[in-house]
C-alpha cells in the first residue's frame, strides 16, 4: 500500500481544492495533443485537431478534458487505495479504448505543467510537486494494473 | 538531423531571453534533488541535502544548478548539430561522473516546471512543444556516448 505522509496528503488535498478542473482539465488535455502529437490518434472523432489554435478551441476537446480530469477527484478521496479505486477505469482504458499506458505518464505531465504555471514558485513547490507527482504516479500505476 | 520550423526556433529564442539563470538553474536542480531523491546520491560532497530548506539554501547546489543550466547554452547555439556538441559532455558524464541517464530526462523535466512557474501563462502550448522537443534532443546526445 502507498504510504503517504501528513504533509503530502495535505499537499495534495491543498492542490485539489484549488484547481478548477473546469479550467485546468481542457487545458492539460489540449496540451497533450499539441506537446505529443501522437495521442490525437485516440480522439480521431473530436473533428479539427489540426493546429494548437485548433486544438484549444476545440469543444470536444474542452469537455473530455473536464471528464479526465474530473476522474482525479475519486483518488484524491481515496489517497489510500487508488488501486481499487481504478480498477474498472484501467479495464476501460485497456480493453476497450486500447491506450498505449505509456500516454498516461505524458498527460499527468501535462497536468503539472499546468499546475506549474498556475500556482507559480510560491504555491508549487519543491515539497508540493514532489507529493503531486507522487500522487500522480500512483494514479498512473493504477490505470496501467489491469493491462496484459 | 533534427529539423526545426522557424516558429521552434523563435519559441526558444524566446524562453533563453527571458531566462533568469541564476534563479532557475538553483531551483531546477534543488527540484530534482527533492523530487527525484535518489539523484542526492551524485552529490554527496554538496554537504548537507538533509531536507528540502537544506537543498534549497545550500550554495554548492545553487552553484552547480548555474553551472548545469549554462550547459544548455551549446544547444541553443548550435540547435543544428546538437549531437556534436555534447560528445565530450557526454562521455564525462557516462565514464567519469556515472550518471544514470535516465536522469538527464527528470532534471530536465524539472527545469521545464521550473520555467512554468516563471512564465506563467505566457508558457503556450506550442512553446512547451518546442521546449519539450528541444531539451529531447539534448538529453538524446548526453545520452549518445554511453556504453
Amino acid at each position: 500500500m502507498v504510504e503517504w505522509t501528513d504533509a503530502e496528503r495535505s499537499a495534495i488535498t491543498g492542490l485539489w481544492g484549488k484547481i478548477s478542473v473546469d479550467e485546468m482539465g481542457p487545458q492539460a488535455l489540449a496540451r497533450l495533443l499539441i506537446v505529443f502529437p501522437w495521442t490525437q490518434r485516440y480522439f480521431a472523432s473530436f473533428g479539427n485537431l489540426s493546429s494548437p489554435a485548433a486544438i484549444m478551441g476545440n469543444p470536444k476537446v474542452a469537455a473530455h478534458g473536464k471528464v479526465v480530469m474530473g476522474g482525479l477527484d475519486r483518488a484524491v478521496k481515496n489517497l489510500d487505495n487508488v488501486k481499487a479505486t481504478y480498477a474498472q477505469l484501467s479495464k476501460l482504458h485497456s480493453e476497450k479504448l486500447h491506450v498505449d499506458p505509456d500516454n498516461f505518464v505524458l498527460l499527468a505531465d501535462c497536468i503539472t505543467v499546468c499546475a506549474a504555471m498556475k500556482f507559480g514558485p510560491s504555491a508549487f513547490t519543491p515539497d508540493v510537486q514532489e507529493a503531486w507527482q507522487k500522487f500522480l504516479c500512483v494514479v498512473v500505476a493504477a490505470l496501467r494494473r489491469q493491462y496484459h | 538531423m533534427v529539423e526545426w520550423t522557424e516558429e521552434e526556433r523563435a519559441f526558444i529564442q524566446e524562453i533563453f531571453s527571458k531566462l533568469k539563470y541564476e534563479v532557475v538553474g538553483p531551483k531546477s536542480l534543488c527540484r530534482a534533488l527533492i523530487v527525484y531523491p535518489w539523484t542526492q546520491r551524485y552529490f554527496a560532497h554538496f554537504g548537507n541535502l538533509y531536507n528540502e530548506d537544506a537543498i534549497m539554501g545550500n550554495p554548492e547546489v545553487a552553484r552547480h544548478g548555474v553551472v548545469v543550466l549554462h550547459g544548455l547554452d551549446a544547444a541553443l547555439k548550435n540547435m543544428d548539430n546538437i549531437k556534436s556538441n555534447y560528445a565530450e559532455l557526454s562521455e564525462l558524464h557516462s565514464e567519469k561522473l556515472h550518471v544514470d541517464p535516465d536522469n538527464f530526462k527528470l532534471m530536465a523535466d524539472c527545469i521545464t516546471v521550473v520555467i512554468a512557474t516563471q512564465m506563467r501563462s505566457s508558457f503556450t502550448p506550442a512553446m512547451q512543444a518546442a521546449w519539450y522537443k528541444f531539451l529531447s534532443v539534448v538529453v538524446s546526445a548526453l545520452s549518445r556516448q554511453y556504453h
